[in-house]
């Protein structure tokens, strides 16, 4: 017995019934984000900050405070020292280096050299210098900007333009909370970390897309019922496929988060987190904003007809050629 | 109709078919690998991050790349006036060189030797003030750093093969970026100091100070050798220089075994050195390398047959890096070093352990969940993810893609991910035969038909994510986009195609039941 016919989830949740206290909800998440962004911060990786960072296994367990002292010794500015897994295992940062490009270098063999045969096995050194951790953060936030606007042109151009800015402002909601968390939890932010915020946007998108073209079904169906009324059935019969998929990704995620190593347990929070609040936000976020945006029975047919916008498209260059 | 068609069928497992074919050799442990007829030999290529190796991100210095050109014209123009017999005075000011000549009548002839075979810079005259100036344009400038960067990286290559490495892959990126990918190398620091010295050689006369050394144009320069000996004056202009070396290499002194370094020169070299050695005899020159005397010995014959051995109490690396170091020649420009990201064979290993570990337990709790909650549809749904991982696998191996651990984890995500559109589809089936009291068949018929537009726009939009992501990404998460487009196009291949193939086999008219209603 499958337990799809045990489970008999009902059809009828007033899902928007409460619009106003989850839109709350959401401005408030995004706003604290932006606080914690501004007064906490993010705890750049040395991708983006420039910097080094070595994981070295010791051959006996290190006495961490005579380590740090003797990395203090060196002169090669605050060092960070945490214990990976293993006791003797040690994760080492240090800043960027002042000086030319090259000073990284040279403070990773000094670090080097005075370790000596304590240490059995770097098991990694990554070592970014100023140029570089600069254009790798420009990349990164293009990458994340232009990925918005392509998803958001891309819903302007299968559906109509407030669904796109109800998906745009959900998606930003998502990766704007996705970086508050990680400011709240300084958890280490890098260039994967950017991998799992635009991963985020991309399965946000994915369940506000299966949302919306649900309530585009609908509205062609149900010609007499009101939006609200619309965007409710939509969300009801969308929500166990909703429930679903994030149940079976979460699960292939915790997987990742336990068994997938330290490298990337980082990387697996992000994404856990963001398909629990891309979840919510396809629900609770998006499909209300359709309704703040004034979203009307017939505005998809309008937009199919295309007499009106072009109209007012028409009218606008119009004005704008007598001014210029 | 419930079932595909039969060309769709035949298409299903064509694909399977393909894809196993070139999954399979990742199934398999090495020393199997040639054992298995028929089978193609290579499993996917694995990233750095995972067999271990370094990525190294080199920068060709060109900031200064026009100063530093008119700097050497300079000395070199210096030299040649100095060789005619004229005075002058040369300043290099705000990258305009400058030469003031001492007496009015030298001028034209300074002006004429000044301009031939100078095209690069531009030259202006100005005869009252006995001025010659030279500046680089823009063009020409593009030109030098140009020749510099590609010069740069045949010498980083050179000594990169010298490392005896597998598989190196030295490539130059952008204006004067050379990215360098080492899989399996163990001593970065070795390699890194290498990369760094310039190795500039040169055999130089050695003089005495105070009979050059005239206030207008500089002609000698005091050189220092190492620790404790004594700095020597040297002629500027060299006999030889690196670049007419054509082999040098490791070898052992007959007399006392010491290593040391035997060096040949090209026919140029060979007949420069020999000129110079036949008219000096009884002189000491030296061997200058990066600015260092290595060692300075007198001249005892002409040395006539272009080649040499340099000693200097090296020990056997020391004469091996510097074998390495005059074979692949002098950088051209100083290099930096803006990114290194080492990963040791251990960790490696460990990731790829990790990886497989949680794609593995992933895989099963979906499929424990899937065949739950869905009953024998959920494990038609399963045979489709199982599938979808031997043709992700498939294609990534077949594509050549580098397998990162983002990559795995890209993978993982889609073994949550993948069972979407089949969920989708049964849910919609589920609706449709609630509501409408069709036929199990009409149901299934119906239920695909309406999933189809939803499955393609929501895939598609997390299809410009990854992409995106594979444009703008760098390094390893190029890995990751790659996965997750390749794993969202099986997934749509297996769960339209393949479940639907698996139904249809389940599917008879004289089906009542659906089991997910």
């Amino acid at each position: 017995m499958a337990l799809v016919s045990l489970l008999k989830l009902s059809k009828d949740l007033p899902l928007l019934a409460y619009r106003q206290i989850t839109m709350t909800v959401s401005a408030a998440l995004v706003l604290a984000s932006i606080a914690l962004y501004a007064f906490v911060g993010l705890n750049l990786g040395v991708d983006f900050q420039g910097g080094i960072k070595i994981a070295a296994r010791f051959a006996d367990v290190p006495n961490l405070t005579q380590l740090r002292s003797q990395i203090d010794s060196l002169n090669l500015g605050p060092v960070t020292i945490q214990t990976i897994d293993a006791q003797n295992d040690v994760l080492i940062i240090l800043p960027a280096q002042e000086g030319d490009e090259n000073a990284n270098q040279e403070a990773v063999q000094t670090l080097k050299s005075s370790l000596g045969d304590t240490v059995a096995d770097y098991r990694s050194t990554e070592a970014v210098g100023p140029t570089v951790s600069a254009e790798l953060f420009q990349a990164g936030l293009m990458a994340t900007v232009l990925s918005l606007l392509a998803i958001a042109a891309y819903v302007a151009f299968r559906f109509e333009w407030r669904f796109a800015l109800a998906a745009l402002a959900a998606l930003t909601h998502d990766v704007v909370t996705t970086i508050g968390l990680f400011c709240l939890l300084q958890l280490e932010f890098n260039l994967g970390t950017v991998a799992a915020v635009l991963a985020i946007a991309g399965y946000s998108i994915n369940d506000t897309v299966v949302v919306f073209d649900r309530v585009r079904e609908e509205m062609r169906k149900f010609k007499q019922k009101s939006v609200i009324e619309i965007l409710t059935i939509a969300l009801n019969r969308t929500l166990s496929r909703t429930l679903m998929t994030s149940i079976t990704t979460l699960l292939a995620l915790i997987a990742l988060l336990a068994f997938g190593g330290p490298v990337i347990r980082d990387f697996s929070i992000a994404l856990i987190w963001g398909v629990v609040i891309g979840t919510y936000s396809s629900i609770f976020l998006a499909t209300p904003l359709l309704l703040l945006f004034n979203l009307r029975r017939d505005s998809l047919d309008r937009d199919k007809a295309g007499d009106d916008g072009e109209a007012e498209l028409l009218k606008r260059l119009a004005s704008q050629g007598d001014k210029g | 109709m419930v079932q595909i068609s039969k060309w769709s069928m035949g298409f299903v497992a064509l694909m399977i078919l393909v894809g196993s074919y070139f999954a399979v050799p990742n199934a398999l442990a090495p020393a199997n690998m040639t054992g298995v007829a028929g089978t193609p030999k290579n499993p996917v290529t694995l990233g750095l991050d995972l067999q271990g190796g370094a990525y190294l991100v080199l920068g060709v210095e060109v900031t200064n790349a026009r100063g530093d050109y008119l700097d050497g014209l300079r000395g070199f123009l210096a030299r040649e006036l100095f060789k005619e017999g004229i005075r002058a005075r040369a300043t290099l000011d705000n990258n305009v060189l400058t030469f003031r000549i001492t007496r009015p009548e030298d001028f034209d002839p300074a002006a004429r030797l000044i301009r031939t075979g100078r095209a690069e810079a531009a030259v202006e005259t100005n005869k009252e003030a006995r001025t010659i100036s030279l500046t680089l344009g823009d063009d020409a400038l593009a030109n030098h750093v140009e020749s510099l960067v590609s010069k740069t990286v045949e010498v980083v290559r050179r000594r990169v093969d010298g490392f005896g490495l597998t598989e190196p892959s030295i490539q130059r990126q952008g204006e004067n970026r050379i990215v360098l990918q080492l899989p399996g190398i163990r001593d970065t620091e070795s390699l890194k100091s290498g990369l760094l010295k310039t190795a500039k050689m040169e055999f130089r006369l050695v003089t005495d100070a105070t009979a050059a050394a005239t206030e207008e144009v500089p002609f000698d320069e005091s050189i220092s050798g190492n620790a404790g000996q004594q700095p020597l004056w040297l002629e500027l202009d060299p006999i030889v220089t690196g670049e007419h070396l054509q082999d040098a290499r490791l070898s052992y002194s007959q007399q006392d075994g010491q290593p040391q370094v035997f060096f040949r020169f090209d026919g140029r070299g060979a007949s420069l050195f020999a000129e110079t050695t036949a008219n000096n005899v009884g002189r000491p020159f030296a061997i200058v390398l990066d600015d260092k005397i290595i060692s300075a010995p007198t001249i005892r014959d002409a040395i006539t047959g272009g080649q040499g051995v340099i000693t200097g109490g090296f020990s056997t690396e020391q004469a091996n890096e510097l074998a390495v170091l005059l074979k692949s020649g002098a950088l051209p420009a100083q290099i930096n070093f803006l990114e290194e990201r080492t990963v040791g064979a251990s960790l490696g290993a460990d990731s790829i352990q990790a990886g497989i570990t949680a794609c593995i337990l992933g895989l099963i709790f979906v499929l424990v969940f899937m065949g739950a909650y869905y009953g024998l549809f959920g494990m038609f749904a399963n045979i489709a993810l199982i599938t979808n991982l031997v043709l992700l696998l498939g294609a990534l191996t077949a594509m050549g893609a580098t397998l990162t651990l983002p990559g795995i984890a890209g993978i993982v995500l889609t073994v949550g991910m993948a069972v979407d559109a089949n969920v989708l589809i049964f849910e919609r089936i589920r609706e449709v035969y609630r509501a409408n009291e069709l036929s199990v068949g009409k149901a299934i018929e119906k239920g695909y038909k309406e999933a189809i537009s939803t499955i393609l726009d929501a895939n598609l939009t997390t299809l410009i994510a990854a992409i995106l992501l594979f444009v703008f990404g760098s390094g390893p998460i190029r890995g990751f986009a790659v996965t997750l487009s390749l794993g969202i196009l099986t997934s749509m291949f297996c769960a339209l195609l393949l479940t639907r193939m698996l139904i249809g086999f389940w599917w008879s008219p004289n089906r009542k039941k659906l089991p997910i209603a």
